[in-house]
């Protein structure tokens, strides 16, 4: 599934850095699954995948997703995020953090002196960032793939 | 140091709108960092990277620089010390580092128009005409925008010649002068130059190897300041035309262009020590010949003759360099 991008270790891959570019009509009818096209913006336009999903290329990487304490916010297990360090972190953000020597996907809480990192999972808890903890927010979580059909 | 770095005195580094300014960039540790960067269980562990056979230290973290173990170590010597201070050796992984590299150069390339990638983990930028943004609050956002963007740590240092900026980023690595990474001369003194050049070595001198280093401390030259101060005629005679211009650069006169220093192709390494110590002759014969096969390659590539091989073999040296950083 991965071939076509360089992969970095365990569980990192690189946007390819010059990617060619394939720009495909949008279908004018949309198809009905119960949510509003997010490529709306889009209609009648052609729409490359790479400039949808990736605005900044310098600063973007993709994270494959382990596990399901993001389900709640449309993240499961096998999608690979889109993760753009050049966002500033923001309360409320999906984000890649760093926490104690492990690698997480959480959405970000920083409001009135607490900060949480928040899953998406009614069986995780929050994870709360204590004085002395180390968090660090790698990046910004702005999209996710995954193609059904190897 | 930073005391007197803002009171302007008849320094020959004081910038006039047209001379020319350069900054050199360099990524801290640069191949431990781009492992540190993906690794959160690496963050405050000391972190080595070894040649491709796994042979030997071709990089080494913060941490590891601090235990005082040196580059070019055979890994199967620091068995003992890794163990005691919990050393994380990592494979090398070029592709990564060429990755972020050129990442790193995208990003600087957004601050200047002209720029020269001199390895792959310093660039030099010219910062010419520049006055206007303050040279020094430039380089802070450079390295504002890098740490941000990627997650790597540079160092900016900046001067009115390249041998100039090398030095300042030598300066700001080793926090001689400057802040926060960012040293530049241009906004320093006479007196505060003379001060800092007095203390730092000849051998610290872009282009200055260790045999001049040698030759010049036999004449009595010992520090940046008296190489600076050098007759530069002299320096001529005894030397070459080079280390001339390297003096003039040291003077704030600029004879070197971006672009124009290509170490490249002066001298071509292919060496590295082995996984283990081997016995037998035939080992090593095999082991040399590819090694000159690589080396042969590597000269072809650049479109160059040899005028002298020179092999070398023997007994492991701690210090010595196993693999060039440019990694291919």
């Amino acid at each position: 599934m991965l071939e076509s991008a360089a992969l970095f270790g365990p569980g990192i891959v690189v946007p390819m850095p010059h990617a060619p570019r394939l720009a495909l009509p949008l279908d004018t009818v949309k198809i009905s699954a119960g949510f509003p096209s997010p490529a709306a913006d889009y209609e009648d336009k052609r729409l490359d995948i790479n400039d949808y999903l990736v605005r900044n290329p310098v600063s973007t990487f993709f994270f494959p997703v382990e596990g399901d304490s993001m389900q709640g916010a449309e993240i499961f297990d096998g999608d690979i995020l889109v993760v753009d360090k050049s966002i500033r972190p923001r309360h409320g953000l999906v984000v890649v953090a760093f926490v104690n020597g492990e690698r997480l996907v959480k959405r970000l809480y920083r409001r009135a002196g607490r900060v949480a990192l928040i899953a998406e999972n009614p069986s995780y808890p929050a994870l709360e960032i204590h004085e002395g903890m180390e968090l660090e927010v790698w990046g910004v979580v702005v999209g996710k793939f995954k193609r059904f059909v190897t | 140091m930073s005391s007197s770095a803002n009171s302007n005195g008849s320094s020959p580094n004081a910038v006039s709108p047209d001379r020319p300014v350069f900054a050199l960039v360099d990524c801290n540790n640069f191949y431990a960092s781009c492992e540190k960067l993906f690794d959160p269980r690496l963050k405050t562990r000391p972190v080595v990277v070894l040649s491709n056979n796994d042979g030997c230290v071709v990089a080494r973290s913060a941490e590891v620089k601090a235990l005082g173990i040196p580059m070019g170590v055979p890994w199967f010597q620091l068995q003992a010390q890794a163990r005691k201070h919990g050393i994380v050796a990592c494979s090398s992984n070029y592709a990564l580092y060429a990755d972020m590299s050129n990442r790193v150069v995208e990003v600087l390339s957004s601050f200047s128009p002209k720029i020269e990638v001199y390895s792959i983990d310093e660039s030099f930028l010219d910062f010419t005409g520049f006055e206007r943004q303050g040279y020094t609050s430039y380089g802070a956002e450079i390295r504002q925008r890098v740490a941000d963007w990627l997650g790597l740590a540079v160092c900016v240092g900046i001067g009115t010649s390249k041998t100039l900026a090398k030095l300042a980023n030598h300066c700001a690595k080793k926090s001689h002068a400057g802040a926060d990474g960012v040293c530049d001369f241009t906004v320093m003194s006479e007196p505060a130059l003379v001060q800092l050049f007095a203390r730092i070595v000849v051998g610290e001198v872009w282009g200055v190897g260790r045999q001049i280093t040698a030759r010049l401390e036999a004449m009595g030259i010992k520090t940046v300041l008296q190489l600076r101060d050098a007759n530069p005629e002299t320096i001529r005679s005894r030397f070459s035309v080079v280390l001339e211009r390297t003096v003039r650069e040291l003077r704030g006169i600029s004879c070197l262009d971006l672009q124009e220093v290509d170490p490249d192709k002066q001298q071509i390494m292919s060496s590295r020590s082995f996984g283990a110590v081997i016995y037998e002759l035939a080992d090593l014969e095999e082991a040399v010949a590819s090694y000159i096969a690589k080396a042969a390659e590597k000269l072809r590539a650049q479109d160059s003759l040899a005028g002298a091989v020179q092999v070398t073999s023997g007994p492991t040296f701690s210090n010595r360099r196993c693999r060039s950083t440019n990694g291919r």
